[in-house]
């Protein structure tokens, strides 16, 4: 699963952002859970929290909380927005 | 409203007709439609991979018979996963309705599935469900204006207090009235599901900023690291405690005095008033007979724990705790070489192997479901075993049993270690929705908890029943002894256990708690109780769960998993005895 777009200096890995910080997504891998669950192209998340020691993160899309394992989270690119 | 099957690849289901279709998305309570509507007492679980199979039952509507199947959870009908591929040769046999469980507190997300059912051209009725979640958490939805935008039905639920069912079925007698007359035609969808969605969802739902309720701010707290971990902790040391407290406190006070006063000494009387002393009296109510043993074992032993174990999961289940946990110790679990959601299998294992190994299902991928089945196989007792565990080593000191618990712990460890080494593939990382934090229902959790009792009596008690009966048959004819000569060297010599634990050996294959409970009227020092229990934990797992892993895998992963099982339960209670004399 990879990310198919290039990368932008303003971009990051959602894995990076920090937490309560709101983003958009950019691109993102081709995984069918993810789209069901809100995580598309443009969709708007939030950080609420992040786990250490390889821990998921948390995300608010919309109404839903969902949890991204890290290796997932290191392929999404966002770019954050003012929230 | 009669009798439902819980069936998992039989395909005439497909070819029926007069079929309801209730589809959704995980988490927004159709099971619990599926018990209001049809009668039938299906198990609701608040986290993906519980109803993985699907069920059937009879809906009556104006006293027409339908069948009303719940079809598994879905996002999407995409068609990506094992439960969508399900969804999508439901919808393609055809229906009379479709009965779409939204959830009124996500609407967004659940409207795109709601939206891509349209291109089926079967009519539906939208049952809008969690509508008191969503008032809690501050959202207005304008449910007529709603209806306009779908163009079907849409009622307010609030199934859990079964509102909105009568005017549920009310819609659905209408929609099935146009579908007869010809007013429903297939059409194509011409728009982005996910665009359409998120514009109805602008129009028909409002937030009035009301704060955060103080269930879903304890929800948001239990996820932070600090204090959702020591929360989660406390949960654990909370459970074990009501489980073996209070399970204790049952046993000693209630069942124990009601097997020892009442029970035993009625049937010893009853059949010593007209059978002479010999063999078939022995086997009756002799010192493994059937009308002792089973009442001992079975109810003064096995079930106090098991109800209170189910009483602890089902609450947990029911409150959406457990995806939380799933969330919290995802960093522990990846380092084992799973994610985090397997936390959840393996915790359902200490209910019952069967269900955890086939709940695996909704594991990413074959490697990740092997070590969760390898996993439960290998360090996870049953309730039933861990009734009998608690009674073998809580009789000694508490001590004792902690040990046994933090060495099962670390038995689980390695195996989910060595497994995630030794089996080729991928495990996909968490990707999990963590549902609401809701207070359990009494009546649905009630419900459950009886359904679940009444299984374990149906399916494990009648087995554990035949091993009893094996148990007087082998003492009574002299076959336990001849067994027991023959594995002195094993039994006696490298484990140090009495001669006559092998009936453990034996009746361990038919069930695990067998594999403990014959310990309990030997004698035997703390350090035999550790080395049988070390022994009766990693022993094979049972007829039952054989049988599961080979419909799941195959028969080389169960014989295989077996093997290994007795092999390690072997070797490592023994070493324990044998190192255990260099020292002591």
């Amino acid at each position: 699963m990879k990310a198919v777009v290039k990368s932008k200096p303003e971009h990051k890995c959602l894995y990076d952002v920090q937490k309560n910080c709101c983003c958009r997504v950019v691109a993102m891998p081709e995984h069918p859970l993810l789209d069901s669950l809100g995580i598309c192209s443009d969709a708007l998340i939030t950080v609420q929290n992040k786990y250490r020691f390889g821990g998921p993160v948390l995300l608010k899309i919309d109404t839903a909380t969902v949890a991204l394992g890290k290796d997932i989270a290191r392929q999404i690119l966002v770019e954050e927005v003012a929230s | 409203m009669s009798s439902c099957h819980q069936i998992q690849t039989d395909t005439r289901v497909f070819e029926l007709e007069n079929k309801i279709l209730l589809i959704g998305n995980p988490n927004v309570g159709k099971s619990v439609f599926f018990t209001e509507l049809t009668g039938i007492h299906a198990i609701s679980s608040n986290y993906a991979g519980t109803t993985v199979t699907y069920m059937e039952g009879e809906l009556v509507l104006d006293g027409t018979n339908y069948t009303l199947i719940d079809v598994p959870g879905i996002y999407s009908m995409t068609a990506s996963s094992e439960a969508e591929a399900v969804a999508v040769q439901f919808m393609e046999s055809g229906a009379v309705a479709l009965l779409c469980v939204l959830d009124a507190s996500n609407l967004e997300r659940n409207l795109r599935l709601g939206l891509e059912l349209q291109k089926y051209g079967i009519p539906i009725v939208y049952a809008l469900n969690l509508m008191d979640v969503a008032e809690r958490r501050g959202y207005e939805i304008d449910v007529k204006l709603l209806e306009q935008e779908l163009g079907w039905p849409v009622v307010p639920t609030v199934v859990v207090k079964q509102q909105g069912l009568k005017e549920l079925k009310t819609a659905l007698k209408s929609v099935i009235s146009r579908e007869d007359s010809g007013e429903v035609s297939s059409k194509p969808l011409n728009f982005d599901t996910r665009v359409r969605a998120r514009e109805i969802t602008c129009k028909v739902r409002k937030h009035n900023n009301s704060s955060l309720s103080r269930l879903d701010r304890l929800g948001s707290r239990m996820m932070q690291p600090f204090p959702g971990i020591p929360i989660a902790i406390l949960v654990m040391l909370l459970s074990i405690g009501v489980v073996v407290g209070a399970g204790k406190a049952l046993r000693a006070v209630l069942l124990l005095p009601l097997v020892n006063q009442v029970l035993v000494p009625f049937f010893r009387t009853l059949f010593t008033s007209f059978i002479p002393e010999g063999m078939l009296l022995n086997i009756l109510v002799g010192e493994y007979g059937i009308f002792v043993i089973s009442f001992e074992w079975i109810i003064a032993l096995i079930l106090p724990y098991v109800f209170l174990f189910y009483v602890v999961f089902s609450f947990l289940e029911d409150s959406g705790y457990l995806p939380r946990v799933s969330v919290l110790f995802d960093n522990i679990m990846r380092k084992l070489g799973v994610q985090g959601g397997s936390l959840i299998n393996i915790v359902m294992g200490y209910g019952c192997a069967v269900p955890a190994i086939i709940g695996s299902r909704a594991a990413s991928s074959r490697k990740e479901r092997l070590i969760i089945s390898t996993a439960v196989c290998f360090a996870v007792p049953c309730i039933s075993q861990t009734g009998a565990l608690i009674s073998l080593l809580g009789n000694y000191s508490a001590w004792l049993l902690a040990a046994m618990i933090l060495f099962s712990l670390l038995i689980m460890v390695t195996a989910t270690l060595i497994a995630g080494r030794l089996i080729d593939g991928t495990v996909e990382p968490l990707i999990i929705e963590v549902p609401n934090l809701l207070i359990p229902e009494p009546k649905a959790y009630t419900r459950k908890l009886l359904i679940r009792m009444k299984h374990f009596v149906y399916d494990a008690e009648l087995p554990m029943l035949l091993s009893i009966v094996i148990a007087a048959l082998l003492k009574e004819t002299g076959l336990l002894d001849a067994a027991a000569v023959y594995a002195e060297p094993i039994v006696s010599r490298w484990l140090g256990l009495p001669s006559e634990a092998v009936i453990a050996l034996i009746l361990g294959i038919v069930r695990r708690e067998m594999s403990v409970a014959p310990l309990l009227a030997l004698n035997l020092t703390p350090l035999q109780a550790f080395v049988g229990a070390t022994v009766g934990l990693l022993y094979l797992p049972c007829l039952s769960v054989f049988g599961v892993l080979t419909k799941e895998f195959s028969v080389r992963v169960a014989v295989t998993i077996s093997t290994l099982t007795i092999i390690s339960a072997l070797v490592l209670g023994g070493l324990i005895n044998q190192a255990a004399h260099l020292f002591i």
